[in-house]
């Protein structure tokens, strides 16, 4: 089953993947994926998808990166929203979700 | 019962407050608070609008103002408050300011000025805090990001948080959205 590890930046998601499931999170930074997704021309809500069928064991790790004001560059909105709405779909899609504050998990899914 | 819902960008605040009114049945009102000034803006709506159809909302589009809402018992979801306190406080010649001196005066963007709007949004707000049915208010968390803004920024941010810790004290439930999943910061949920 696939495990999302979600939180603030800094927030120590990586570390807690590890010390949790004993293996190094299969994508870390996903916040950083779907950007470059993006900068290519693709949808991360799609990747999510993909990955949901493709590595359906995946350890995910990501910042939550919309809880700040509403970006002035389209751009930043874009990625905002997008990597939310992928978020979205890869915790619908996981067998647990952890959202991690200050390195302590909080079991919101599982 | 009245219910304050949160978030951050994308987290699936619509699609579960949409769900919540569903569950409270009755006769379901969408207020949409957002003006469209653009294409960006038109994608949203749109969306917003294939989220709703065929769950039985009738909407009422109110840009910049929440006033003279019915208030007959049913269930209605007012969409967004982060939105509907930008459109006061950064668009030219909305009415709410144009009217109100105290805002006017205030100098913004004092802190006098964030307690004159913070007040002034509260008072616009208190009818549909107590009316007859149900009010579903999304909101949305966008103080996490840590980052320096401009002086009239940092009082929206200021004036926004302070309206959203009004909503989560005065409804009977507070949720956060995380990822599309609930979190419930206060109250109960309906089943």
């Amino acid at each position: 089953m696939i495990r999302l590890y979600i939180g603030g930046a800094g927030h120590g998601q990586a570390e807690l993947a590890e010390k949790e499931t004993g293996k190094m999170p299969d994508i870390d930074n996903f916040h950083l994926v779907t950007r470059q997704i993006l900068a290519q021309g693709g949808s991360p809500q799609e990747y999510a998808k993909e990955l949901l069928k493709s590595n359906p064991d995946a350890v995910i790790c990501s910042d939550e990166i919309g809880c700040g004001i509403h970006p002035l560059a389209q751009e930043e909105r874009i990625w905002r929203e997008e990597t939310g709405r992928a978020l979205c779909i890869l915790a619908e899609g996981a067998g647990t979700v952890t959202r991690v504050i200050c390195g302590i998990g909080q079991r919101i899914k599982g | 019962m009245t219910v304050f819902i949160t978030g951050g960008s994308g987290s699936g605040k619509s699609a579960f407050a949409e769900s919540i009114a569903q569950k409270l049945g009755g006769s379901l009102v969408y207020v949409a608070t957002m003006p469209v000034a653009n294409d960006e803006d038109k994608a949203k709506v749109e969306r917003h609008h294939a989220l709703r159809a065929g769950k039985g909302f009738v909407t009422l589009e109110r840009p910049g103002k929440l006033a003279d809402l019915p208030d007959g018992g049913e269930t209605m979801l007012i969409e967004c408050l982060s939105t509907h306190v930008a459109n006061l406080m950064f668009s030219p010649g909305n009415t709410a300011a144009a009217q109100d001196t105290t805002l006017l005066s205030s100098g913004f963007p004092s802190a006098t000025a964030v307690v004159a709007w913070t007040e002034s949004i509260k008072k616009e707000l208190a009818p549909l805090i107590s009316k007859n049915g149900n009010t579903i208010f999304v909101s949305a968390e966008i103080a996490s990001d840590g980052a320096t803004y401009s002086p009239e920024t940092k009082a929206y941010r200021s004036v926004l948080t302070a309206i959203n810790r009004h909503l989560a004290d005065s409804c009977d439930t507070a949720v956060e959205v995380v990822c599309g999943i609930p979190v419930r910061i206060k109250g109960e949920l309906p089943c």
